[in-house]
C-alpha cells in the first residue's frame, strides 16, 4: 500500500515538475522584459548632407529653337550645378553694371529653385550676406564675359559676379555640349502664345516649359516600396509595444499610443502627432529644410528618383509650420499618387507625415508601352472644359499654375502602372489627362 | 538498492525541483500581493500637489500594484445579430441607405451604422415603468434597466454609469460595458427619456475577440495618473474635486475590423468631466490621433 502511495506521489511530482517547467519557459514575461529599452533614435538610413540631395528643380539651356531641359541625372546638369554651387559664396550684392548685364546680356542657361535655395552665413552655400532665398540663377554672357546672376525671392537685390576663366570655360563647354545634344526642345508658355475658345483671360503663374513636338513616353509597371515594418515602427514610437493595433476593414493597420497614430497600408504610411500642432514660434526656412531632409531619411530613406519638390509655409490648422513634399521621378517625369509623400513640421517636431512611393516593377511586361503625347493646346482646352463642367463660370479668368507631361499611378487589373498623362493645374484644380487619348483620370482613381 | 528507497529519493528530488520551479515562477506575484505601489510618503506628496493646484481628492485610491493587458475587441456582431433576428421575426421591413441599414416595424425603427452604432427609435415613445408620468430620478436607472430587459435590449456586461440632462432637456441614462470584470468605457448604451417615456436607445457594444499575443504589463499607479492630469490641465481657477479614479479600458470608436483597447485610469471630476489617462504611457487619450490623409 505504502509503495502504491509513493508511486502516485512520484508520478504527481514528475508531471507537476514538467508543467512548472513549461510554465516557466513559455508563460508571461515580466513587463521589464517585454518593454524594450529602445530610447536611442532608430532610423531607416542616416540623413544625407544637403549638398547631396538639394538640386535645382529645373535647368534650361537656351538654343536657337527654344530651350533644352536636361534631366537631373544628366552629367551636364550635375557639372553645371557643381560649378554654380561652388560660386554662390563669391556673389556680390548689386555689383556695378549689373543692369546692363541683365538688359543686354545673352541668357545661356537658367537654374530654377523650387524649393528655394537657402544661402547665408550659416548655410552650406555660404555667402557673406544675411539669409537669402534664391529663386533663379542665370548664366549670362555680356561683352564676351560670363556672368552668374542670382535672383533672391525674399529681397529686391541682385547678387552677381563675373566668372573667371577657370569657372567660365568648363561652364561654357558643358552648356555647349548640352546645346548640341539631340534632345527635345521646349518653349516657355506665355499668355500670347495661344487662344482658348470662350475668350478666357489667362494668366500663367509659374514658368511653364512645354515640348515643341510630341513626346514618346513609356508606360511602366510599378510596385510599392517595401520596408522592414519592425524597424519602421521604431522610427515613430520610442516603444511600440505600448502602441495598440487597429485593423481597418480595408486591410490597413493603425498603431497608436493614444497620442500619435501611424497607419500602414500595402502602399503607404501616414502618421500624425496632433499634440505638436500648437506652437507660437515660427521655424526658420533653413531649419525646416534640414529637418525635412532628416525626416525622409529617418522614416523610410531616399529612393532613386525621389526629389524634394516643395517646401512652403503652411496655414494648415496652425501658424509657424512648413509643409515639405517629395515626388518620385521616372525618366524625368513626376509620378502622381493618391497619397502624397509629405511632411508638416514646426519647431516642436513632425506633426504629420505621409509616404507613398513606388519602384518600377521590371518583372511585369506591359503591352503597348509606348505612348505619344497629344498636343499640349488640346490638353489645356480639355482641362478648361472639365473645369467649366465642374465649376461653371470659372473659365472667364484662368490661372494656369502648372502643366507638364507626367505619370499617374493607377490600378489596371491586378497591376499598378504609371500611366503617361498631361498634368495640368488650373485655378487650383488638378487634372490628369491620359497623354494620348486625353481621357480624364480622376483624383480618386490614383493609387 | 531497494525500489522503495529509490522512490523515496526521487520523491525528495522532484519535490525539491518543484519548489525551485515554483519559487521562480510565482515569486514576483507573491511579492506583488504584498507590494504597495503608493507609499504613505507618495500620498503626502500627492496631497501637497493637489492643494497647490486647487484640486481635492474625494475618493479612495487603489494603492496596489496592478497589471493589465490590451483588450482586443470588435463591434458586437453577436448583439447585432440577435437584434436583427428578433426584428425580422417580428415582421420588420429593412432598407439600406448611406446612413446605415434600417429595420422598421410598427412601434420602432432600428438603424445599424457601418461603425457598429445601433439606434433604436420608438414611435410612439415607450412608457418607462408601470404608468406614464415622471419617473423619480432615483428610480430612473432601475426603470431604464427593466425597460431594456423587457425589450430584449440589454446586452451582456451592462453596468450603470451616470444620468445626465442633455441640451434638449432629455434625461440620458448612461451605461458602460464590463468585460472580464474590468470596465470598458468604449462600449456604451444610452437610454433617452422624456417625461417618463423612452424616445430612443443608442448602443455601441463590443465583443472581446482573439488578438495579438499577450502583453500583460504593470500599469502606472492611480497617483501617477492624477499627477499627469494636473500637469496637463494646470492649476484650477476654481476648486476641482476628483470623485472617481478607476482602472478600465477605453478607446475612441473606430470603423475597423478589430482593434486593441489600452488600459486607462478614468478620472471623474465632480462637475461631470471625465478624463482617460493611458495606464501604460501616462498620456491623455486624444481624439484625433488617427492620421488624416494629407493633400
Amino acid at each position: 500500500m505504502v509503495e502504491k502511495i509513493k508511486s502516485v506521489v512520484l508520478a504527481i511530482l514528475v508531471f507537476s515538475s514538467l508543467f512548472l517547467t513549461y510554465q516557466l519557459w513559455y508563460s508571461k514575461q515580466p513587463a521589464e522584459l517585454i518593454v524594450e529599452d529602445t530610447y536611442e533614435r532608430v532610423i531607416m538610413e542616416p540623413p544625407r548632407p544637403l549638398d547631396e540631395v538639394f538640386f535645382p528643380s529645373l535647368l534650361t539651356i537656351a538654343t536657337e529653337d527654344g530651350w533644352i531641359i536636361p534631366d537631373r541625372e544628366n552629367s551636364g546638369f550635375k557639372a553645371i550645378w557643381e560649378v554654380v554651387r561652388n560660386s554662390i559664396a563669391t556673389l556680390e550684392k548689386d555689383p556695378q553694371n549689373i543692369a546692363a548685364v541683365i538688359a543686354e546680356g545673352e541668357k545661356l542657361a537658367v537654374l530654377y529653385f523650387k524649393p528655394l535655395l537657402p544661402a547665408g552665413q550659416d548655410y552650406n552655400w555660404t555667402i557673406n550676406y544675411p539669409s537669402l532665398r534664391i529663386s533663379q540663377i542665370f548664366i549670362q554672357r555680356h561683352e564676351n564675359q560670363l556672368w552668374m546672376v542670382a535672383i533672391a525671392a525674399n529681397e529686391e537685390a541682385i547678387y552677381a559676379r563675373e566668372l573667371q576663366a577657370d569657372m567660365a570655360n568648363p561652364l561654357e563647354g558643358t552648356i555647349a555640349v548640352l546645346k548640341d545634344s539631340q534632345a527635345v526642345t521646349y518653349f516657355q508658355l506665355s499668355e500670347d502664345l495661344f487662344y482658348l475658345s470662350g475668350e478666357a483671360s489667362v494668366v500663367i503663374q509659374d514658368p511653364i516649359f512645354l515640348p515643341t513636338e510630341p513626346l514618346i513616353m513609356t508606360r511602366l509597371a510599378l510596385k510599392p516600396e517595401t520596408y522592414n515594418r519592425d524597424q519602421l515602427l521604431k522610427t515613430f514610437f520610442v516603444d511600440y509595444s505600448l502602441a495598440r493595433i487597429i485593423e481597418e476593414k480595408d486591410g490597413g493597420l493603425i498603431y497608436t499610443d493614444g497620442e500619435k497614430g501611424l497607419r500602414l497600408t500595402s502602399s503607404s504610411i501616414e502618421y500624425s502627432n496632433p499634440r505638436l500642432e500648437q506652437t507660437l514660434v515660427n521655424i526658420e526656412y533653413y531649419d525646416a529644410l534640414v529637418n525635412c531632409n532628416n525626416y525622409i531619411s529617418y522614416h523610410g530613406g531616399w529612393l532613386p528618383g525621389l526629389r524634394l519638390e516643395t517646401l512652403e509655409m503652411t496655414g494648415w490648422n496652425q501658424a509657424g509650420a512648413y509643409a515639405g513634399q517629395w515626388r518620385m521621378y521616372f525618366s524625368g517625369y513626376p509620378l502622381f499618387t493618391s497619397i502624397p509623400t509629405k511632411v508638416i513640421l514646426n519647431d516642436r517636431g513632425m506633426v504629420h507625415f505621409s509616404r507613398s512611393l513606388y519602384h518600377i516593377d521590371e518583372s511585369i511586361q506591359l503591352d503597348n508601352t509606348l505612348v505619344e503625347t497629344a498636343n499640349w493646346l488640346e490638353a489645356l482646352e480639355k482641362a478648361v472644359v472639365l473645369l467649366d463642367e465642374e465649376r461653371a463660370g470659372l473659365r472667364s479668368y484662368l490661372r494656369v499654375e502648372a502643366m507638364r507631361p507626367a505619370y499617374a499611378a493607377v490600378n489596371i487589373g491586378q497591376s499598378i502602372i504609371a500611366e503617361p498623362v498631361w498634368f495640368i493645374q488650373v485655378n487650383g484644380k488638378r487634372f490628369f489627362l491620359k497623354a494620348d487619348s486625353l481621357a480624364q483620370i480622376k483624383e480618386g482613381e490614383l493609387m | 538498492m531497494n525500489l522503495g528507497r529509490a522512490k523515496l529519493i526521487l520523491i525528495i528530488a522532484f519535490a525539491g525541483l518543484n519548489l525551485f520551479l515554483a519559487y521562480h515562477l510565482f515569486w514576483p506575484d507573491f511579492g506583488r500581493l504584498t507590494r504597495v505601489a503608493i507609499s504613505a510618503e507618495d500620498l503626502n506628496n500627492l496631497e501637497n500637489m493637489l492643494e497647490d493646484n486647487n484640486y481635492r481628492l474625494q475618493t479612495t485610491l487603489d494603492r496596489s500594484v496592478r497589471t493589465a493587458n490590451f483588450l482586443t475587441v470588435s463591434t458586437s456582431l453577436k448583439f447585432q445579430r440577435s437584434l436583427i433576428l428578433q426584428m425580422l421575426q417580428d415582421g420588420a421591413e429593412f432598407s439600406y441607405t448611406e446612413d446605415g441599414t434600417f429595420y422598421r416595424k410598427k412601434d420602432r425603427t432600428v438603424m445599424i451604422q457601418s461603425t457598429g452604432l445601433i439606434k433604436v427609435l420608438f414611435t410612439p415613445p415607450q412608457i418607462l415603468g408601470q404608468s406614464s408620468g415622471e419617473v423619480e430620478q432615483n428610480n430612473l436607472n432601475y426603470a431604464a434597466e427593466q425597460f431594456l430587459i423587457n425589450q430584449s435590449l440589454k446586452p451582456e456586461g451592462l453596468t450603470y454609469n451616470y444620468t445626465e440632462e442633455n441640451e434638449s432637456g432629455e434625461q440620458v441614462v448612461n451605461y458602460y460595458q464590463v468585460i472580464d470584470e474590468l470596465p470598458v468605457y468604449a462600449g456604451s448604451l444610452k437610454v433617452y427619456v422624456t417625461a417618463g417615456s423612452v424616445q430612443a436607445v443608442e448602443i455601441y457594444w463590443l465583443d472581446h475577440v482573439e488578438g495579438s499575443p499577450t502583453r500583460e504589463m504593470e500599469v502606472i499607479t492611480a497617483m501617477e495618473a492624477i499627477k499627469n492630469l494636473i500637469r496637463d490641465l494646470g492649476p484650477a481657477p476654481e476648486e476641482r474635486i476628483i470623485t472617481e479614479v478607476k482602472l478600465g479600458h477605453f478607446s475612441m470608436e473606430y470603423n475597423a475590423e478589430k482593434w486593441e483597447i489600452p488600459p486607462v485610469w478614468r478620472i471623474v471630476l465632480q462637475n461631470g468631466q471625465i478624463y482617460y489617462i493611458n495606464a501604460f504611457t501616462g498620456n491623455f487619450e486624444l481624439k484625433n490621433v488617427i492620421p488624416e490623409q494629407l493633400n
